[in-house]
């Protein structure tokens, strides 16, 4: 390879897509039938554009249909303005409706198998609103916390440690810690013995123990996923930044290249040039003396 | 006679519902050629170009007209297009051989070119595609652009925002990568 190649590669993909001025062109050419590997390099680029070519243009799948801008942006050029608040307000309540159904919803098995009911205010029994059915820890707040149900409502002094521990667990999953705890301890409602109390505070405290090692590992598994994630998205940006920077470096040294080879195929002509004077001045002096001698003669 | 891109981007910026529509019927077809060429993915390729045209309408306030309408559109889809690519990598999915013999609700339909439609487009198709998907994102960009959209090099420049130079740069080292590929370039000794 030349000195010349390194200036004249590079330009090559430019000519092959016809972005270069005449004279370089010109030039290219010029090298172009002096170097046999520039001429196969620049074949090759030729053949690439005619493999490239054969990947036939691809067109927009048929029944797609791209939409010009969002639907939010329709709606805004075709109604008024008090339609869609209108509109707005009437999905609102719809959703509220949906969600106070869909949260009183009941299931329950007896005899007659599976029922199931559902009301907006919390009871599909008697339609009272669920402030006014809260327990106010008394025996009846042992009763099941949807009234369709078929448990039956307990005392919790009848029962045995087994029965209470089985009892305090379903509180748990149905009630929640706070209002089972309250439930299940108060002595003037439950008529529960000390030593009654002492299991209740014990069960309640070994779930409440359980529950809170349960939350603390779910915590510790989400944060080590976190971190992890950060992690990967910290290598992934430094991964980009360090293509991006090692691309830059190689655009600098490509046109570091590219420059010094016009600068040699430059320095080279003028050289030539220069070269092609000295030879006809030197032709020139060396017909003087003759010239002179003759003059002499004559 | 058609109005010119920037009088239809002047008239929706105005209200005109219409003139916007009239954008994305001209547009569709390139920049969803650009967006699968690039990511060849036809669902994939769907769902950007959709994307872009709402990013399209929402910013064209901020559209300043320095440079060309479609211009500014290939960048917006490019950089939904990076975006994309990037996600795949920093959460690599798990193969769907795998997914299907755990769950074959995971089974879905593949939307990238069937067999039959490789054949159809023929082996050296299939294998500029291979190539083409194997080279740096940067150089593909630009032989994307260059080859099947027939931008000048100040319009490449222009939507990925880089200096001509590199744009040539990366159009010479991508030629010079793909005419290796295709086996019409020895890898060493030229």
């Amino acid at each position: 390879m030349s000195d010349n190649c390194e200036g004249i590669r590079p330009l090559l993909a430019e000519l092959i897509y016809e972005e270069v001025d005449a004279s370089t062109a010109k030039v290219i050419y010029g090298h172009l039938e002096e170097c046999a590997a520039c001429r196969q390099r620049y074949a090759s680029f030729r053949n690439v554009r005619a493999d490239l070519q054969e990947w036939q243009p691809v067109g927009v799948p048929a029944g797609t249909t791209f939409i010009g801008m969002p639907a939010s942006a329709q709606k805004a050029s075709t109604g008024s303005l008090w339609l869609r608040g209108l509109a707005v307000a009437a999905t609102f309540i719809f959703g509220l409706v949906l969600t106070a159904a869909a949260v009183n919803l009941q299931i329950s098995n007896d005899a007659d198998g599976w029922t199931m009911s559902t009301s907006l205010w919390g009871s599909a029994a008697t339609g009272e609103p669920v402030a006014q059915q809260q327990p106010a820890a008394t025996p009846e707040s042992l009763a099941p916390v949807n009234p369709g149900s078929t448990v039956r409502p307990v005392s919790l002094s009848d029962m045995d440690p087994q029965e209470l521990e089985s009892w305090l667990d379903a509180a748990l999953t149905s009630r929640g810690m706070v209002q089972a705890t309250q439930i299940a301890t108060v002595p003037a409602s439950n008529n529960l013995s000390p030593a009654q109390i002492q299991q209740v505070n014990s069960l309640m405290a070994d779930r409440f123990n359980e529950r809170n090692n349960e939350e603390r590992y779910m915590f510790s598994n989400m944060l080590t996923a976190s971190e992890s994630r950060q992690r990967e998205e910290f290598n992934a940006t430094l991964t980009s930044l360090y293509e991006h920077l090692e691309a830059e470096q190689e655009d600098a040294l490509y046109m570091l290249v590219s420059e010094l080879g016009l600068l040699q195929l430059d320095t080279d002509q003028r050289l030539q040039h220069t070269d092609s004077k000295v030879d006809y001045l030197m032709n020139q002096v060396d017909s003087q003396p003759d010239t002179v001698e003759r003059e002499e003669r004559d | 006679m058609a109005l010119s891109d920037e009088q239809l981007v002047a008239l929706t910026v105005k209200g005109d519902v219409s003139a916007f529509n009239d954008l994305v019927g001209r547009w569709e077809g390139s920049l969803y050629s650009f967006v699968y060429r690039y990511l060849d993915d036809h669902e994939e390729a769907k769902d950007i170009c959709q994307e872009a045209f709402v990013r399209a309408y929402t910013h064209l306030d901020g559209f300043r007209g320095q440079s060309k309408f479609s211009s500014w559109l290939y960048q917006i889809a490019l950089n939904l297009c990076r975006s994309k690519l990037r996600r795949k990598k920093s959460h690599p999915t798990v193969s769907i051989d795998d997914r299907e013999q755990a769950n074959p609700l995971w089974a879905l339909p593949d939307t990238r070119a069937t067999p039959a439609e490789a054949t159809l487009e023929g082996e050296r198709a299939l294998a500029v595609r291979e190539a083409l998907a194997e080279l740096p994102e940067a150089q593909r960009e630009v032989i994307i652009l260059k080859e099947y959209h027939g931008l000048k090099f100040r319009e490449i420049a222009e939507v990925l925002d880089t200096p001509e130079s590199t744009v040539k740069s990366r159009l010479y080292n991508g030629l010079e990568a793909l005419a290796r590929a295709l086996g019409h370039l020895q890898a060493e000794g030229i």
